[in-house]
């Protein structure tokens, strides 16, 4: 039973490399799969030749149509299934797609991370050549953002000096970047790694200095579309920071929202709580509009009292409401003597103050809380011309809430802390305050909140003398328009909302701190991010992706951070002397200076290494980068799994379907590596089919008048600065013979490269010339070539079908315009040289036709060995008919063991004379006297003779006149036992014997003549006949699929040919010929003439050089063509 | 055409396996390259005879290389003895013809030397650089 699904192989080492080439050569599907990123890392045990051999298998196998290799996968779960294998496969998110990258380097200028030694995150492997990405888990500043922000990406931008990138990058996820960079509680720089060096990054500040270098530009980044959008019309009440980012993100998903707001202005909070000083209304006011602009109605005065409020609301046509209004009721101390004057809410004295309401010279302040809130209260009692200013706390500095940051700068302008107190009554006459009456606190256990509990001291009275109080001891959120609606709230007074910002009331929704209380500004920013997510879920469920379970993958983790850090103190941005600034409101920090900056933001430690700043992105016009990519899963059916990379046993699946390629040591050789890859692969073939597969035949494209089209690639524009390359198409097209030229984007890109195609069927070209960095035309891949080239050539020779013949690929990329970067008048120059020279080798080879044979469909195995009987069966694949010969006794079971095989056992016959070539040869037998009749015995033995060193030519012929002989073809030959090397070929013995290690021994069992295998090769140890007869089998199943990358580059073309008006017979070409294709004829004058054996020659023209009359041609290695191709140089 | 300045051209036959991938390797490095190579691929270094070397110099090359792939490493068998055979023989015939035996040199490398390669170039081409105007010039 027989199966036409594929095989999965497992390690794309140099084992799993040969048995994928060898099982596609067969026909068959292959999954080649890897879980490292590059292949031919080698394993580090080989020699040289060995790691080559591994770089030119992988070219092999990138070029070759069935085989799918995945780098950086994983077979994480397999079983049995219909009648084979099913296999998960995952595969790490590829960020770049190694199918669409034509490595032109764009992306990799504009990453802005660089690390001291200088490794970036984007950088170049070479197989697949590819550009790939090296992503970490999140860098912990960014994952502790609760909006989500991407600190280390902005960094790394304002490093480089890239500021208004950076402020792109900050809007993409802020839209009050001026307001959090003076005033958020930055969790990210708590989270920050740095601080295990020396301190965190200053990441709020720096956030700060690139909005305001940005803002320098008049130019409004973040609101490119003009026009405001249709969509579903949501009210947003409160202007504060939750309500602002939930109206920006719902304008970015097509929403109209309008925002509600009971003040004069907007801000909230923002506006109305914190002081101007460290954040100035112009830059609140700035941010708004800039929301405003992007499609945000905005309605000043407009408080929300009621419920009935609310239906109004929804009866003008708003599908949402969204509750943002904030808590900015101030919570009572409720002890004796609170309403006296001269005691103030914070929030309400706040308010009222930087509403612009005067105030008389506060007298001695105290302020009763912990919080920023307190801060403000404190530092703005200082410039109101305060006598003196006190802060008083339960518990000790350490616990306070306030950033500590903001508790400096309130010392620093003479504000007092006193802590471990708490007032207990308030002491006042008509007039107001008079003196507060504390009490000592000191600290417990720790309590709920994870702070020490603050226990009165008993006894500890005593009076703080006081003419202002403010209290500021926290807020509520005034929810009474809620009543009306019956409005859900929770035991704080708050919103109760589910996860999302729903309320029990459909359509309406609540954020920021009317949901959580009092809290910080990002966190109300994170709330209104979260509720307006819900509020598009709920209006526009198509836009908000399903969030479907993506396939489980780790990402890798941080680098530790090495002990030889250098410790960097962090900057700080100036901050105005304190007697000049407690004067006015103007701001008290400015910004880093953009040295200090640039300092400041290289001690990031780029965590995630790629810091996702999505630049590669931006710069890839190709589209190849895309950073939303995901693991990819994928469930495949396969007939076979082949395990190459380490030893597996799945007991999931039937031993039957699995095969593990031997292991190497280190002192193994790898030739032996690849004779097991091929081996494994002959013994997987069982019970599977082969795929169709057209033997490859090209269309030419016409012959007649040259009509040749010249296109030179850009290599995606980075090759075509200063437009040098277009200067080429004018000389070139001038050319008798060019019709025409053109500067390509791409020539390897899959869809930007078809212009070629168009061109020459639109134009009726009949020869095309390309100038990129591919090399050459022929079929195969060598060491240079790499997947952009490979592309190339696939497309045009099996996508497209064009001849090589009629195609000329030079490579100019590395010769011409790389090196010459600087200078493009050289550049151009050699390029033009180049191309001149290839077109000459266009000219040649149009002229050359094609030829093709098919193999004779029989193989033979002379002597049945283990080896060779090994080989029979693994033949037996492919071919209807395989014959195993042999002279001496056979076993029984052997007998059986071959009829099992339906292989024919032909003896007692002994192999006398070997003729013909690859695919067709002729082998005479002679018969044993046990198969010859009386009279056939009469019939003598032919023998031959010695004539000096070579053997007498005895012609085919007249083995066919003896009863005693019997001839018969095959395609394959091959030898169980050394012996039979010595059986006389042709006209001479084996020209060159076995090869270990010499021409095409790289892990190859071919004998000097192509087509001819042994079934054992004892210099490699431990390897059992079993397995030797295999590979054996399978090297030349290889070679005569048709699908092969022989050497040669045109199937029958590029090969040598001795005129015999011009051969001396010196033998000359004989003697050095690798392949024994050169031989000397003997005429009949008894002098001698060459002769090339057509199917052995390689092409390699040694030949040629030591030839004395220049007697031998060969295409693209003849003298005249060197002339040629070298005058195009020096033209 | 655009001229050439004043640097002299060098002609290389690069056999297309090791000394090829090294040369790609090279190009496509940061290393800084400047010298004029014009480069004439070959199957193998072992085709190269002293017709195609004298030619090249008639063309006006100043100096000319051939780089095969080392001893053991040919994948065709014969093309780095035949390269090594034919390099005393060519150097004797320019000498003859008049030209300094520096101009000519023959070299093998492994697919992964790069570095070197570029060594190699940089000081066949500095001490071509040191001999006058080459005398065959056209």
């Amino acid at each position: 039973m027989t199966s036409k699904k594929g095989i999965l192989i497992i390690g794309a080492d140099l084992q799993g490399l040969q048995a994928a080439l060898t099982l596609a050569r067969l026909g068959r599907n292959v999954t080649l799969i890897d879980k490292n990123i590059e292949i031919a890392a080698s394993p580090g045990n080989w020699s040289e030749k060995g790691k080559r051999w591994n770089q030119y298998l992988y070219t092999q196998v990138l070029y070759h149509p069935l085989i799918e290799l995945l780098t950086q996968t994983e077979m994480t779960q397999v079983k049995e299934a219909g009648g084979g294998v099913e296999a998960e496969l995952i595969q790490v998110p590829m960020w770049v797609s190694p199918d669409l990258c034509v490595d032109c380097g764009k992306c990799l200028v504009s990453c802005p991370v660089e690390f001291s030694n200088g490794y970036k995150p984007l950088f170049e492997l070479s197989c697949p050549s590819t550009m790939t990405i090296d992503k970490r888990e999140k860098a912990p500043c960014r994952t502790a953002c609760p909006i989500g922000m991407n600190p280390q990406g902005y960094i790394a931008l304002i490093a480089q000096e890239r500021f208004e990138e950076a402020y792109e990058l900050i809007y993409a996820t802020n839209p009050l970047p001026g307001i959090c960079g003076r005033v958020c509680h930055h969790p990210c720089e708590t989270a920050c790694r740095r601080q295990e060096v020396d301190e965190p990054v200053a990441i709020c500040a720096l956030k700060r200095f690139a909005t305001d270098e940005a803002g320098k530009k008049k130019k409004k980044p973040g609101t490119g579309d003009t026009s405001f959008p249709e969509g579903p019309r949501v009210a947003v009440i409160g202007s504060g920071p939750a309500g602002l980012t939930a109206a920006y993100d719902l304008t970015r998903a097509g929403f109209r929202p309008t925002i509600i707001e009971a003040e004069k202005k907007p801000g909230g909070l923002l506006l109305h709580g914190i002081a101007p000083y460290r954040l100035p209304g112009e830059i609140i006011k700035k941010e708004i509009a800039q929301i405003l602009n992007a499609g945000v109605d905005l309605r000043l005065n407009s408080p929300v009292n009621s419920y009935k409020d609310i239906e109004k609301l929804k009866a003008e046509g708003f599908s949402a409401i969204l509750l943002a209004t904030g808590a900015t009721k101030d919570l009572r101390m409720k002890i004796k003597g609170e309403d006296l004057k001269g005691i103030y809410g914070c929030v309400s004295f706040l308010k009222d103050l930087w509403k612009g309401k005067k105030f008389k010279s506060p007298g001695r302040v105290v302020v009763i809380g912990g919080g920023n809130a307190a801060i403000e209260a404190a530092r703005a009692s200082v410039r109101l011309g305060a006598k003196s200013v006190i802060i008083i706390y339960r518990r000790t500095r350490k616990e306070m809430p306030a950033d500590p940051h903001e508790i400096d700068q309130a010392l620093e302008e003479g504000v007092k802390l006193r802590p471990l107190t708490i007032p207990v009554e308030f002491e006042g006459r008509s007039d107001g305050l008079a003196q507060v009456k504390c009490i000592k606190m000191k600290l417990g256990d720790v309590d709920a909140s994870g702070r020490p509990r603050p226990i009165p001291v008993d006894g500890s009275d005593f009076f703080i003398n006081a003419d202002t109080a403010i209290v500021s001891i926290g807020q509520k959120a005034d929810v009474s328009y809620g009543i009306g609606g019956d409005l859900k709230l929770n035991q704080r007074g708050t919103i109760e909302v589910e996860a999302g910002g729903r309320t029990n009331i459909f359509g309406v929704y609540a954020s920021g701190d009317v949901v959580s209380g009092p809290s910080t500004v990002v966190e109300a920013m994170a709330s209104g991010r979260r509720a307006a997510r819900t509020i598009i879920y709920a209006l526009k469920p198509d836009t908000v992706p399903d969030g479907e379970k993506e396939p489980e993958f780790s990402s890798r983790e941080y680098d530790p951070i090495l002990k030889d850090t250098p410790i960097r103190k962090r900057s700080a941005p100036f901050h105005r002397k304190i007697s000049e600034r407690v004067k006015d409101k103007n701001e008290v920090i400015g910004s880093f200076t953009m040295k200090d900056a640039i300092d400041e933001a290289s001690r990031c430690l780029q965590c995630g290494v790629c810091s996702e700043c999505l630049r590669c992105e931006a710069a890839c016009d190709l589209n190849a980068i895309s950073h939303d990519r995901t693991a990819t899963k994928r469930t495949l059916h396969f007939s076979k799994v082949i395990f190459s990379d380490k030893v597996q046993t799945f007991s999931e699946i039937d031993s039957s379907r699995m095969t593990q390629i031997e292991r190497f040591g280190k002192k193994d050789s790898w030739a032996k590596a690849v004779m097991a890859g091929r081996a494994s692969a002959v013994k997987a073939l069982a019970g599977t089919a082969p795929v169709t597969m057209e033997p490859i035949s090209y269309k030419r494209l016409g012959d007649g008048e040259l009509k040749i089209g010249i296109f030179i690639c850009s290599c995606n524009g980075t090759l075509n600065e200063n437009n040098r390359l277009d200067e080429m198409i004018t000389p070139l097209t001038d050319i008798p013979g060019v019709a025409h030229g053109e500067v390509l984007v791409s020539a390897c890109h899959p869809e930007k490269g078809r212009r070629i195609e168009e061109v020459i069927s639109e134009k009726g070209l009949n020869g095309a010339l390309i100038a990129s960095c591919t090399c050459c035309h022929l079929a195969f891949a060598c060491e240079s070539c790499n997947d952009q080239r490979i592309r190339l050539k696939h497309r045009l020779f099996r996508e497209a079908g064009y001849d090589p013949k009629d195609i000329a690929l030079v490579n100019i990329k590395e010769t011409c315009l790389l090196p010459f970067k600087e200078d493009d008048k050289i550049a151009i120059d050699q390029s033009m040289r180049v191309i001149r020279s290839g077109l000459w080798q266009l000219r040649d080879s149009k002229k050359l036709s094609k030829g093709s044979e098919e193999p004779c469909p029989k193989a033979i195995i002379l002597g049945a060995t283990e080896a060779g009987i090994s080989a029979a069966i693994g033949l037996k694949e492919k071919y209807a008919s395989v014959v195993v010969v042999e002279n001496l006794k056979v076993e029984k079971r052997i007998e059986e063991e071959l009829s099992k095989f339906g292989i024919d056992l032909v003896r007692p016959v002994k192999p006398v004379r070997l003729g013909g070539r690859r695919g067709k040869f002729t082998l005479i037998l002679e018969k044993g006297d046990s198969l010859l009749s009386k009279e056939e015995k009469k019939s003598p033995k032919l023998s031959l003779q010695k004539k000096g060193k070579r053997l007498q030519n005895l012609d085919i012929k007249t083995f066919d006149e003896s009863p005693r002989y019997k001839k018969i073809e095959a395609g394959i030959i091959i030898l169980g036992r050394n012996e039979f090397k010595n059986i006389p070929y042709k006209r001479d013995s084996f020209a060159t014997g076995l090869h270990a290690g010499g021409n095409r021994a790289f892990g190859s069992l071919e004998t000097g003549i192509p087509g001819v295998y042994m079934a054992s090769w004892s210099q490699v140890k431990k390897l059992s006949g079993q397995t030797s007869g295999m590979s054996a089998a399978g090297e030349a199943l290889e070679n005569v699929s048709g699908q092969t990358d022989s050497f040669n580059s045109f199937v029958d073309s590029f090969v040598a040919y001795a005129d015999p008006e011009l051969c001396r017979g010196c033998g000359k070409c004989a003697d050095i010929c690798p392949e024994g294709a050169a031989t000397l004829e003997e005429t009949t004058r008894g002098t001698g003439l060459s002769w090339i054996e057509p199917g052995f020659c390689t092409g390699c023209g040694n030949c040629i050089s030591d030839c004395p009359t220049g007697a031998i041609s060969l295409p693209e290695s003849e003298q005249w063509y060197f002339e040629k191709v070298i005058n195009a140089f020096f033209e | 055409m655009p001229s050439l300045n004043r640097k002299k051209p060098i002609l290389a036959f690069f056999c297309n396996w090791a000394p090829y991938r090294c040369y790609m390797d090279l190009c496509r490095s940061e290393s800084s390259f400047h010298h004029l190579i014009y480069p004439v691929k070959v199957m193998c270094s072992g085709r190269v005879d002293p017709a195609m070397v004298l030619f090249a110099f008639e063309k006006g090359a100043e100096g000319v290389m051939v780089l095969g792939c080392k001893d053991k490493e040919c994948r065709y068998g014969p093309g780095p003895e035949q390269s090594t055979k034919i390099a005393e023989p060519i150097k004797a015939l320019i000498h003859i013809l008049g030209l300094e035996s520096e101009r000519f040199r023959s070299v093998k490398y492994s697919f992964n030397e790069k570095n070197r390669l570029l060594e190699e170039i940089d000081s066949f081409a500095k001490a071509v650089y040191k001999l006058k105007k080459s005398p065959f010039v056209p």
